[in-house]
């Protein structure tokens, strides 16, 4: 065993300015394909929590992603517009933080 | 012009009430100015209150003219602020220069006007909407003594922490 250290940053935050929310009928890699063409589309995931509900026959996946869009949010609607092609439901919302 | 020291919560001088300014001299005109710098220093920061740096009287600064794609009226320097309107309610993201690791989400009116005074003395009126309106009323909250963190609905799904990336 060996211990590395590491800096805390303290106070050194990247705020997110999209957040995501994903639902749809519960498939293997369902995670997998979203993520990858969101970040293909240069989202930088900072966040992301997911849940599965509904019941065993009819299994729904629900996940919520905040990020940040490294190449303005226009390229990751197209992304999220083509991921809502393939029958996943998927809304993208600007988060824009008032820090003061 | 010098920067100013921003106060961290807990520290109670941030739980205080502020009271108006009577004198507008060039003392009140300098610490304006300091407080502006401390903000423009604050990463991100569109707007600051004087409480935030342990001085317990009625001044904000608010600036979101960085932000250009919301409507704003540039730099207000708002002296003894009072909300006259209020209009609509919407939930939006705030974080604090005085609670550095946690952003959250509040409900703030979406429109309001304001009269206040400028560092002169002269009486101002602004009209604000969406998020100028909620920076505004997020920094006078300051001078009531109130935090963000007293206006959330729930710790669990309203509060978050802020990341530390890179």
């Amino acid at each position: 065993m060996h211990v590395d250290s590491i800096k805390g940053k303290l106070h050194a935050h990247v705020e997110p300015n999209v957040r995501i929310s994903v639902s749809g009928a519960d498939r293997a890699g369902i995670v997998s394909s979203v993520t990858t063409a969101l970040a293909e589309s240069g989202l930088h995931i900072l966040d992301l929590e997911s849940d599965v509900g509904g019941d065993e026959r009819q299994p729904i996946y629900i996940m919520h992603i905040e990020g940040y869009a490294n190449e303005g949010t226009d390229s990751l609607q197209a992304a999220v517009d083509l991921i809502r092609e393939q029958g996943i439901d998927i809304h993208m919302v600007p988060v824009d933080t008032v820090i003061g | 012009m010098a920067k100013l020291e921003v106060l961290k919560y807990p520290d109670p001088l941030l739980k205080e009430i502020a009271v108006p300014v009577s004198s507008f001299d060039d003392e009140l005109r300098t610490f304006v100015s300091d407080l502006l710098e401390t903000m423009m220093d604050g990463p991100g920061a569109v707007g600051i209150a004087a409480p935030q740096v342990g001085r317990l009287q009625q001044i904000v600064i608010v600036d979101i003219s960085s932000r250009p794609k919301h409507p704003n009226n540039g730099r207000m320097i708002l002296i003894n602020p009072e909300i006259s309107s209020w209009e609509g309610m919407s939930a939006g993201r705030e974080g604090c220069l005085s609670l550095p690791d946690y952003t959250g989400n509040v409900i703030r009116a979406e429109r309001i006007e304001l009269a206040a005074q400028d560092e002169r003395g002269e009486k101002r009126i602004y009209r604000c909407e969406g998020f100028e309106a909620r920076a505004v009323q997020h920094e006078m909250d300051h001078l009531e003594g109130i935090l963000f963190i007293d206006r959330l609905v729930s710790r669990r799904n309203d509060l978050f922490k802020r990341k530390v990336y890179r």
